[in-house]
Protein backbone atom coordinates (compact mmCIF):
# COMPACT_ATOMS: atom_id res chain seq x y z
CA UNK A 1 0.00 0.00 0.00
CA UNK A 2 2.79 2.43 0.82
CA UNK A 3 4.38 1.74 -2.57
CA UNK A 4 1.11 2.65 -4.25
CA UNK A 5 0.87 5.75 -2.05
CA UNK A 6 4.39 6.69 -3.09
CA UNK A 7 3.51 6.37 -6.80
CA UNK A 8 0.32 8.39 -6.35
CA UNK A 9 2.01 11.16 -4.38
CA UNK A 10 4.99 11.26 -6.73
CA UNK A 11 2.64 11.83 -9.65
CA UNK A 12 0.64 14.41 -7.73
CA UNK A 13 3.88 16.11 -6.62
CA UNK A 14 4.56 16.93 -10.27
CA UNK A 15 1.54 19.20 -10.38
CA UNK A 16 1.39 20.42 -6.78
CA UNK A 17 4.05 21.02 -4.11
CA UNK A 18 1.41 20.29 -1.48
CA UNK A 19 1.88 16.56 -2.03
CA UNK A 20 5.66 16.52 -1.78
CA UNK A 21 5.85 16.10 2.02
CA UNK A 22 3.39 13.22 1.67
CA UNK A 23 5.56 11.68 -1.05
CA UNK A 24 8.59 11.96 1.22
CA UNK A 25 6.76 10.23 4.04
CA UNK A 26 5.51 7.52 1.71
CA UNK A 27 9.10 7.03 0.55
CA UNK A 28 10.21 6.66 4.17
CA UNK A 29 7.46 4.11 4.68
CA UNK A 30 8.59 2.15 1.60
CA UNK A 31 12.18 2.25 2.85
CA UNK A 32 11.15 0.86 6.22
CA UNK A 33 9.02 -1.87 4.67
CA UNK A 34 11.86 -2.77 2.31
CA UNK A 35 14.11 -3.30 5.31
CA UNK A 36 11.49 -5.42 7.10
CA UNK A 37 10.59 -2.78 9.66
CA UNK A 38 7.03 -1.65 10.34
CA UNK A 39 5.97 1.64 8.82
CA UNK A 40 5.87 4.24 11.57
CA UNK A 41 4.80 7.36 9.69
CA UNK A 42 1.07 7.19 10.53
CA UNK A 43 0.53 8.31 6.96
CA UNK A 44 -2.51 6.09 6.40
CA UNK A 45 -4.18 7.44 9.56
CA UNK A 46 -3.51 11.01 8.53
CA UNK A 47 -4.80 10.54 5.00
CA UNK A 48 -7.95 8.90 6.32
CA UNK A 49 -8.57 11.65 8.88
CA UNK A 50 -7.86 14.42 6.38
CA UNK A 51 -10.08 12.88 3.70
CA UNK A 52 -12.98 12.16 6.04
CA UNK A 53 -12.78 15.61 7.65
CA UNK A 54 -12.77 17.22 4.21
CA UNK A 55 -15.86 15.29 3.13
CA UNK A 56 -17.56 15.96 6.47
CA UNK A 57 -17.55 19.70 5.79
CA UNK A 58 -19.64 19.05 2.67
CA UNK A 59 -21.66 15.99 3.62
CA UNK A 60 -21.51 14.39 7.08
CA UNK A 61 -23.49 11.39 5.79
CA UNK A 62 -21.01 10.70 2.99
CA UNK A 63 -18.13 11.21 5.44
CA UNK A 64 -19.54 8.46 7.64
CA UNK A 65 -19.79 6.14 4.65
CA UNK A 66 -16.20 6.84 3.62
CA UNK A 67 -14.99 6.48 7.23
CA UNK A 68 -16.60 3.06 7.61
CA UNK A 69 -15.42 1.78 4.21
CA UNK A 70 -12.19 3.68 3.84
CA UNK A 71 -10.15 0.76 2.51
CA UNK A 72 -12.60 0.10 -0.32
CA UNK A 73 -12.93 3.82 -0.99
CA UNK A 74 -9.16 4.30 -1.19
CA UNK A 75 -8.74 1.29 -3.51
CA UNK A 76 -11.47 2.66 -5.79
CA UNK A 77 -9.97 6.16 -5.85
CA UNK A 78 -6.50 4.74 -6.52
CA UNK A 79 -7.79 2.61 -9.40
CA UNK A 80 -9.61 5.60 -10.89
CA UNK A 81 -6.46 7.66 -10.48
CA UNK A 82 -4.28 5.14 -12.31
CA UNK A 83 -6.83 4.49 -15.08
CA UNK A 84 -7.30 8.20 -15.71
CA UNK A 85 -3.52 8.73 -15.67
CA UNK A 86 -3.07 5.98 -18.28
CA UNK A 87 -5.84 7.51 -20.41
CA UNK A 88 -4.26 10.90 -20.13
CA UNK A 89 -0.86 9.58 -21.24
CA UNK A 90 -2.53 7.74 -24.12
CA UNK A 91 -4.42 10.86 -25.21
CA UNK A 92 -1.28 13.01 -25.10
CA UNK A 93 0.55 10.39 -27.19
CA UNK A 94 -2.24 10.32 -29.79
CA UNK A 95 -2.33 14.09 -29.86
CA UNK A 96 1.40 14.16 -30.51
CA UNK A 97 1.40 11.45 -33.21
CA UNK A 98 -2.02 11.76 -34.88
CA UNK A 99 -3.17 15.22 -33.93
CA UNK A 100 -6.21 13.85 -32.10
CA UNK A 101 -6.91 12.16 -28.79
CA UNK A 102 -8.38 8.87 -30.06
CA UNK A 103 -5.65 7.44 -32.29
CA UNK A 104 -5.72 6.64 -36.03
CA UNK A 105 -8.99 7.73 -37.64
CA UNK A 106 -10.21 9.23 -34.44
CA UNK A 107 -12.08 12.48 -34.07
CA UNK A 108 -10.81 15.69 -32.60
CA UNK A 109 -10.05 16.04 -28.92
CA UNK A 110 -12.84 17.24 -26.71
CA UNK A 111 -11.00 20.41 -25.83
CA UNK A 112 -10.57 21.22 -29.56
CA UNK A 113 -14.30 21.03 -30.27
CA UNK B 1 -10.24 35.38 36.33
CA UNK B 2 -10.41 37.37 33.10
CA UNK B 3 -9.70 34.69 30.50
CA UNK B 4 -9.67 37.19 27.63
CA UNK B 5 -6.98 39.27 29.35
CA UNK B 6 -5.00 36.10 29.95
CA UNK B 7 -5.34 35.09 26.30
CA UNK B 8 -4.01 38.45 25.16
CA UNK B 9 -0.70 37.63 26.87
CA UNK B 10 -0.07 34.59 24.64
CA UNK B 11 1.22 35.31 21.12
CA UNK B 12 0.09 31.95 19.77
CA UNK B 13 -3.50 32.81 20.67
CA UNK B 14 -3.36 35.90 18.46
CA UNK B 15 -4.30 33.61 15.57
CA UNK B 16 -8.07 33.45 15.55
CA UNK B 17 -9.82 30.12 15.81
CA UNK B 18 -7.00 27.97 17.11
CA UNK B 19 -7.92 25.87 20.14
CA UNK B 20 -5.04 24.48 22.17
CA UNK B 21 -6.08 21.57 24.37
CA UNK B 22 -2.66 19.96 24.74
CA UNK B 23 -1.25 21.79 27.72
CA UNK B 24 -0.43 18.59 29.61
CA UNK B 25 2.14 17.96 26.90
CA UNK B 26 3.44 21.51 26.92
CA UNK B 27 1.77 24.81 27.67
CA UNK B 28 1.76 27.93 25.55
CA UNK B 29 4.19 30.68 26.56
CA UNK B 30 3.23 34.24 27.44
CA UNK B 31 5.10 37.23 26.04
CA UNK B 32 6.78 37.98 29.40
CA UNK B 33 8.53 34.61 29.30
CA UNK B 34 9.66 35.01 25.71
CA UNK B 35 10.81 38.53 26.53
CA UNK B 36 12.80 37.34 29.59
CA UNK B 37 14.64 34.76 27.50
CA UNK B 38 15.25 37.29 24.75
CA UNK B 39 16.66 39.76 27.28
CA UNK B 40 19.23 37.23 28.49
CA UNK B 41 20.51 36.57 24.98
CA UNK B 42 20.46 40.19 23.88
CA UNK B 43 21.54 41.99 27.02
CA UNK B 44 23.67 39.80 29.29
CA UNK B 45 24.45 36.50 27.60
CA UNK B 46 27.33 35.33 29.77
CA UNK B 47 28.36 32.58 32.21
CA UNK B 48 27.05 32.72 35.73
CA UNK B 49 29.08 31.51 38.72
CA UNK B 50 32.39 31.51 36.86
CA UNK B 51 33.57 34.67 35.16
CA UNK B 52 33.78 38.05 36.87
CA UNK B 53 32.90 40.85 34.50
CA UNK B 54 29.76 42.99 34.39
CA UNK B 55 27.90 40.72 31.97
CA UNK B 56 28.70 37.62 34.00
CA UNK B 57 27.79 39.37 37.22
CA UNK B 58 24.41 40.30 35.79
CA UNK B 59 23.86 36.76 34.49
CA UNK B 60 24.75 35.39 37.93
CA UNK B 61 22.44 37.85 39.66
CA UNK B 62 19.53 36.99 37.34
CA UNK B 63 20.16 33.24 37.55
CA UNK B 64 20.17 33.24 41.33
CA UNK B 65 17.14 35.53 41.37
CA UNK B 66 15.42 32.94 39.19
CA UNK B 67 16.27 30.26 41.73
CA UNK B 68 14.75 32.42 44.48
CA UNK B 69 11.61 33.02 42.36
CA UNK B 70 11.15 29.31 41.82
CA UNK B 71 11.63 28.71 45.51
CA UNK B 72 8.99 31.31 46.38
CA UNK B 73 6.61 29.76 43.87
CA UNK B 74 6.60 26.45 45.74
CA UNK B 75 7.50 27.85 49.17
CA UNK B 76 11.03 26.48 49.27
CA UNK B 77 14.34 28.14 50.09
CA UNK B 78 16.68 28.98 47.18
CA UNK B 79 19.22 26.45 48.47
CA UNK B 80 16.57 23.76 48.06
CA UNK B 81 16.19 24.42 44.33
CA UNK B 82 18.25 22.44 41.82
CA UNK B 83 17.92 23.40 38.17
CA UNK B 84 17.58 20.48 35.80
CA UNK B 85 16.81 20.01 32.12
CA UNK B 86 13.24 18.98 32.88
CA UNK B 87 11.19 16.92 35.33
CA UNK B 88 12.51 13.72 33.74
CA UNK B 89 16.07 14.63 34.63
CA UNK B 90 15.05 15.65 38.14
CA UNK B 91 13.30 12.31 38.68
CA UNK B 92 16.26 10.39 37.26
CA UNK B 93 18.58 12.36 39.51
CA UNK B 94 16.84 11.17 42.65
CA UNK B 95 16.05 7.59 41.63
CA UNK B 96 19.53 6.92 40.25
CA UNK B 97 21.54 8.74 42.90
CA UNK B 98 19.98 7.31 46.01
CA UNK B 99 21.78 4.59 47.91
CA UNK B 100 19.72 1.39 48.12
CA UNK B 101 22.28 -0.72 49.98
CA UNK B 102 20.60 -0.66 53.41
CA UNK B 103 17.00 -0.25 52.25
CA UNK B 104 16.43 -1.76 48.86
CA UNK B 105 12.78 -1.16 48.03
CA UNK B 106 11.20 1.53 45.86
CA UNK B 107 7.45 1.95 46.14
CA UNK B 108 5.53 3.48 43.25
CA UNK B 109 2.31 2.94 41.24
CA UNK B 110 1.48 1.67 37.79
CA UNK B 111 0.04 5.10 37.02
CA UNK B 112 3.39 6.82 36.72
CA UNK B 113 4.71 8.56 33.66
CA UNK B 114 7.58 6.74 31.95
CA UNK B 115 9.87 9.53 33.20
CA UNK B 116 9.49 8.18 36.70
CA UNK B 117 8.68 4.56 36.00
CA UNK B 118 11.65 3.87 33.71
CA UNK B 119 14.43 5.01 36.06
CA UNK B 120 12.79 2.90 38.76
CA UNK B 121 12.59 -0.14 36.48
CA UNK B 122 16.20 0.47 35.53
CA UNK B 123 17.21 0.27 39.18
CA UNK B 124 15.41 -3.06 39.37
CA UNK B 125 17.09 -4.32 36.18
CA UNK B 126 20.50 -3.48 37.65
CA UNK B 127 19.63 -5.36 40.80
CA UNK B 128 19.97 -2.20 42.88
CA UNK B 129 16.40 -2.12 44.13
CA UNK B 130 13.20 -4.07 44.36
CA UNK B 131 10.04 -2.40 43.07
CA UNK B 132 6.71 -2.62 44.89
CA UNK B 133 3.47 -1.15 43.63
CA UNK B 134 0.68 0.52 45.54
CA UNK B 135 -2.69 -0.87 44.49
CA UNK B 136 -4.74 1.23 42.08
CA UNK B 137 -8.40 0.68 41.26
CA UNK B 138 -9.61 0.62 37.63
CA UNK B 139 -10.70 4.25 37.95
CA UNK B 140 -7.12 5.29 38.62
CA UNK B 141 -7.57 5.91 42.33
CA UNK B 142 -4.69 4.85 44.60
CA UNK B 143 -6.00 2.35 47.15
CA UNK B 144 -5.20 3.93 50.51
CA UNK B 145 -5.47 0.56 52.24
CA UNK B 146 -2.43 -0.67 50.33
CA UNK B 147 -0.26 2.23 51.53
CA UNK B 148 0.27 0.80 54.99
CA UNK B 149 0.73 -2.69 53.61
CA UNK B 150 3.31 -1.84 50.95
CA UNK B 151 5.40 0.93 52.53
CA UNK B 152 7.49 -0.53 55.33
CA UNK B 153 10.86 -0.26 57.03
CA UNK B 154 12.61 -1.77 54.00
CA UNK B 155 11.39 1.04 51.75
CA UNK B 156 14.09 3.46 50.67
CA UNK B 157 12.00 5.65 48.42
CA UNK B 158 8.34 6.24 47.66
CA UNK B 159 8.16 7.79 44.19
CA UNK B 160 4.75 8.93 43.10
CA UNK B 161 2.83 11.46 41.03
CA UNK B 162 1.15 14.53 42.44
CA UNK B 163 -1.35 14.52 39.56
CA UNK B 164 -1.37 11.89 36.83
CA UNK B 165 -0.99 12.85 33.21
CA UNK B 166 -3.58 10.22 32.22
CA UNK B 167 -6.59 11.01 34.37
CA UNK B 168 -5.66 14.32 35.98
CA UNK B 169 -6.36 12.77 39.39
CA UNK B 170 -4.26 13.37 42.48
CA UNK B 171 -2.53 10.82 44.68
CA UNK B 172 -3.39 10.84 48.41
CA UNK B 173 -0.02 12.39 49.23
CA UNK B 174 -0.83 13.33 52.81
CA UNK B 175 -1.38 9.68 53.73
CA UNK B 176 1.56 8.47 51.65
CA UNK B 177 4.06 11.02 52.99
CA UNK B 178 3.00 10.35 56.58
CA UNK B 179 3.37 6.60 56.22
CA UNK B 180 6.68 6.85 54.35
CA UNK B 181 8.23 9.12 56.97
CA UNK B 182 6.97 6.94 59.80
CA UNK B 183 8.88 4.13 58.15
CA UNK B 184 12.00 6.24 57.49
CA UNK B 185 11.58 6.30 53.70
CA UNK B 186 12.14 9.30 51.46
CA UNK B 187 9.34 10.62 49.25
CA UNK B 188 9.81 11.82 45.69
CA UNK B 189 6.82 13.59 44.15
CA UNK B 190 6.47 13.98 40.39
CA UNK B 191 4.85 17.39 40.25
CA UNK B 192 4.99 17.86 36.48
CA UNK B 193 1.19 17.89 36.17
CA UNK B 194 0.48 19.29 39.62
CA UNK B 195 2.69 22.34 40.13
CA UNK B 196 1.37 24.22 37.05
CA UNK B 197 -2.27 23.94 38.05
CA UNK B 198 -2.61 24.93 41.68
CA UNK B 199 -0.87 26.29 44.75
CA UNK B 200 2.10 24.24 45.85
CA UNK B 201 3.73 24.47 49.25
CA UNK B 202 6.75 22.20 49.33
CA UNK B 203 7.09 22.26 53.09
CA UNK B 204 3.41 21.68 53.74
CA UNK B 205 3.47 18.83 51.21
CA UNK B 206 6.10 17.26 53.43
CA UNK B 207 7.85 15.36 50.64
CA UNK B 208 11.62 15.18 50.45
CA UNK B 209 11.83 15.81 46.72
CA UNK B 210 9.54 17.53 44.26
CA UNK B 211 10.26 17.48 40.53
CA UNK B 212 8.61 19.60 37.87
CA UNK B 213 9.14 21.00 34.38
CA UNK B 214 9.09 24.60 33.25
CA UNK B 215 7.46 24.09 29.89
CA UNK B 216 4.18 22.78 31.33
CA UNK B 217 3.72 25.94 33.39
CA UNK B 218 4.15 28.65 30.75
CA UNK B 219 7.94 28.47 30.99
CA UNK B 220 10.50 27.59 28.34
CA UNK B 221 11.38 24.08 27.27
CA UNK B 222 14.68 22.59 28.45
CA UNK B 223 14.41 23.78 32.03
CA UNK B 224 13.04 21.98 35.04
CA UNK B 225 13.55 21.79 38.71
CA UNK B 226 14.17 19.49 41.62
CA UNK B 227 13.15 20.94 44.94
CA UNK B 228 14.74 19.00 47.77
CA UNK B 229 15.09 19.25 51.50
CA UNK B 230 18.72 20.04 52.28
CA UNK B 231 19.25 16.85 54.33
CA UNK B 232 17.65 14.70 51.63
CA UNK B 233 19.79 16.33 48.95
CA UNK B 234 22.91 15.47 50.93
CA UNK B 235 21.89 11.80 50.85
CA UNK B 236 22.10 11.71 47.07
CA UNK B 237 25.26 10.60 45.35
CA UNK B 238 26.63 12.67 42.49
CA UNK B 239 24.71 12.43 39.23
CA UNK B 240 26.11 14.30 36.25
CA UNK B 241 29.41 15.86 37.24
CA UNK B 242 31.61 18.49 35.68
CA UNK B 243 32.42 22.17 35.83
CA UNK B 244 30.64 23.97 38.63
CA UNK B 245 29.99 20.92 40.81
CA UNK B 246 33.31 20.92 42.68
CA UNK B 247 35.25 22.98 45.21
CA UNK B 248 38.67 21.54 44.34
CA UNK B 249 39.99 18.77 42.14
CA UNK B 250 43.31 16.99 42.29
CA UNK B 251 44.12 13.74 40.55
CA UNK B 252 43.88 12.07 43.94
CA UNK B 253 40.88 13.76 45.44
CA UNK B 254 37.69 15.65 44.55
CA UNK B 255 35.90 17.95 46.97
CA UNK B 256 32.31 18.42 45.90
CA UNK B 257 30.29 21.54 46.43
CA UNK B 258 27.34 21.34 48.77
CA UNK B 259 23.70 22.06 48.02
CA UNK B 260 22.15 22.44 44.59
CA UNK B 261 25.40 23.33 42.82
CA UNK B 262 26.68 19.79 43.31
CA UNK B 263 24.05 18.71 40.78
CA UNK B 264 24.32 21.56 38.28
CA UNK B 265 27.16 20.44 36.06
CA UNK B 266 28.41 22.59 33.23
CA UNK B 267 26.99 25.79 31.83
CA UNK B 268 23.36 25.97 32.80
CA UNK B 269 20.30 26.91 30.79
CA UNK B 270 20.39 30.47 32.13
CA UNK B 271 17.87 31.81 29.65
CA UNK B 272 15.53 28.95 30.48
CA UNK B 273 15.85 29.46 34.23
CA UNK B 274 15.23 33.19 33.88
CA UNK B 275 12.29 32.50 31.57
CA UNK B 276 10.89 30.00 34.05
CA UNK B 277 11.16 32.55 36.84
CA UNK B 278 9.21 34.97 34.63
CA UNK B 279 6.57 32.26 34.19
CA UNK B 280 6.38 31.76 37.97
CA UNK B 281 5.98 35.50 38.49
CA UNK B 282 3.33 35.63 35.76
CA UNK B 283 1.30 32.78 37.29
CA UNK B 284 1.74 34.16 40.81
CA UNK B 285 0.46 37.56 39.69
CA UNK B 286 -2.75 35.92 38.46
CA UNK B 287 -2.89 33.75 41.57
CA UNK B 288 -2.55 29.98 41.69
CA UNK B 289 -5.73 29.63 43.76
CA UNK B 290 -7.63 31.53 41.07
CA UNK B 291 -6.09 29.41 38.33
CA UNK B 292 -7.03 26.23 40.18
CA UNK B 293 -10.61 27.44 40.69
CA UNK B 294 -10.95 28.46 37.05
CA UNK B 295 -9.53 25.16 35.82
CA UNK B 296 -11.96 23.28 38.03
CA UNK B 297 -14.81 25.10 36.31
CA UNK B 298 -13.30 24.20 32.95
CA UNK B 299 -12.92 20.57 34.07
CA UNK B 300 -16.61 20.43 34.96
CA UNK B 301 -17.57 21.83 31.56
CA UNK B 302 -15.19 19.53 29.72
CA UNK B 303 -16.39 16.40 31.51
CA UNK B 304 -20.03 17.34 30.88
CA UNK B 305 -19.28 18.04 27.22
CA UNK B 306 -17.62 14.66 26.67
CA UNK B 307 -20.27 12.82 28.68
CA UNK B 308 -22.92 14.28 26.36
CA UNK B 309 -21.39 12.43 23.39
CA UNK B 310 -23.09 9.06 22.93
CA UNK B 311 -20.64 6.21 23.41
CA UNK B 312 -17.88 8.30 24.99
CA UNK B 313 -15.86 6.67 27.78
CA UNK B 314 -14.00 8.88 30.25
CA UNK B 315 -11.09 7.34 32.15
CA UNK B 316 -10.87 8.17 35.82
CA UNK B 317 -13.43 9.86 37.99
CA UNK B 318 -16.08 12.16 36.53
CA UNK B 319 -15.97 14.36 39.61
CA UNK B 320 -14.30 17.64 38.54
CA UNK B 321 -13.40 18.40 42.16
CA UNK B 322 -11.04 15.43 42.14
CA UNK B 323 -9.16 16.12 38.93
CA UNK B 324 -7.56 18.96 37.02
CA UNK B 325 -8.80 20.17 33.64
CA UNK B 326 -7.45 17.11 31.89
CA UNK B 327 -9.78 14.48 30.49
CA UNK B 328 -8.77 11.27 28.77
CA UNK B 329 -11.47 9.52 26.80
CA UNK B 330 -12.37 7.35 23.85
CA UNK B 331 -15.27 7.42 21.43
CA UNK B 332 -16.99 4.20 20.44
CA UNK B 333 -15.68 2.79 17.15
CA UNK B 334 -13.57 5.83 16.26
CA UNK B 335 -9.89 5.23 17.08
CA UNK B 336 -8.25 7.83 19.31
CA UNK B 337 -5.73 8.88 16.66
CA UNK B 338 -8.55 9.52 14.20
CA UNK B 339 -10.34 11.74 16.72
CA UNK B 340 -7.20 13.77 17.32
CA UNK B 341 -6.26 13.99 13.66
CA UNK B 342 -9.76 15.01 12.54
CA UNK B 343 -10.08 17.66 15.25
CA UNK B 344 -7.46 19.74 13.44
CA UNK B 345 -9.07 20.15 10.00
CA UNK B 346 -12.57 20.28 11.45
CA UNK B 347 -12.07 22.97 14.09
CA UNK B 348 -8.32 23.68 14.48
CA UNK B 349 -8.33 21.87 17.83
CA UNK B 350 -5.03 20.49 19.11
CA UNK B 351 -5.49 17.44 21.35
CA UNK B 352 -3.20 14.50 21.96
CA UNK B 353 -3.84 10.83 21.35
CA UNK B 354 -1.90 7.73 22.35
CA UNK B 355 -0.74 6.33 25.65
CA UNK B 356 0.84 9.60 26.86
CA UNK B 357 4.20 8.06 27.88
CA UNK B 358 2.32 6.06 30.50
CA UNK B 359 1.67 2.71 28.86
CA UNK B 360 1.15 0.63 32.02
CA UNK B 361 -1.23 3.31 33.31
CA UNK B 362 -3.31 3.23 30.15
CA UNK B 363 -3.44 -0.56 30.26
CA UNK B 364 -4.59 -0.41 33.86
CA UNK B 365 -7.27 2.12 32.96
CA UNK B 366 -8.57 -0.17 30.23
CA UNK B 367 -7.24 1.71 27.21
CA UNK B 368 -4.16 -0.26 26.12
CA UNK B 369 -4.45 1.05 22.57
CA UNK B 370 -4.57 4.62 23.74
CA UNK B 371 -7.09 7.38 24.12
CA UNK B 372 -7.67 11.03 23.38
CA UNK B 373 -6.50 13.56 25.93
CA UNK B 374 -7.84 17.08 26.19
CA UNK B 375 -5.80 19.09 28.68
CA UNK B 376 -6.73 22.67 29.39
CA UNK B 377 -5.02 25.57 31.08
CA UNK B 378 -5.71 29.09 32.24
CA UNK B 379 -6.01 30.44 28.67
CA UNK B 380 -8.82 28.10 27.60
CA UNK B 381 -12.46 29.11 27.70
CA UNK B 382 -15.93 27.53 27.97
CA UNK B 383 -16.60 28.64 24.37
CA UNK B 384 -13.70 26.46 23.21
CA UNK B 385 -15.14 23.54 25.15
CA UNK B 386 -18.45 24.05 23.34
CA UNK B 387 -16.69 23.97 19.94
CA UNK B 388 -14.84 20.85 21.03
CA UNK B 389 -18.13 19.20 22.03
CA UNK B 390 -19.69 19.99 18.64
CA UNK B 391 -16.63 18.63 16.85
CA UNK B 392 -16.63 15.43 18.91
CA UNK B 393 -20.32 15.03 18.22
CA UNK B 394 -19.67 15.15 14.46
CA UNK B 395 -16.79 12.69 14.73
CA UNK B 396 -18.78 10.30 16.93
CA UNK B 397 -21.53 10.17 14.30
CA UNK B 398 -19.09 8.81 11.72
CA UNK B 399 -19.23 5.37 13.24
Amino acid sequence: MCLIALLVFLLLSIVSARYRPLARRALRCVARKATFRPCDTGLDEEIKAGTVAGIMKVSPGAAGLVFRHFEAFSVAVTLIFFVSTIWLIRAVYFLWVYGNCSGPGGGPCLFFL
Amino acid sequence: MDAQAVRAAFPLLDKPGHIYFDSACTSLKPRVVIEAERAYYEEYSACADRSHHPLADRAEEKFEAARASLGRFVNARPDEVVFTKNATEALNLVVRSLDYSSRHRIVTTALEHHSLLLPILEQRRRGAAQVDLLAVDPDGEVDTASIERVIDSRTALVAIHHTTNTTGMRAPLDVIVKRAHEQGALVLVDGAQGVPHGPMDFHRLGADFLAFSGHKMCGPTGIGCLVARADALERLDTFIVGGGTVETVTLQNVRWRSGPKRFEAGIQNYAGAIGLAAACDYLSAIGMEQIERYERELAGGLIAAIQSIPGATIYGTSDPARRCALVTFNLRRVPAHQVALMSVPLAKIAVRSGVFCAQPAMELLGAPNGAVRASLYLYNTPVEIQIFRETLDKIARLA
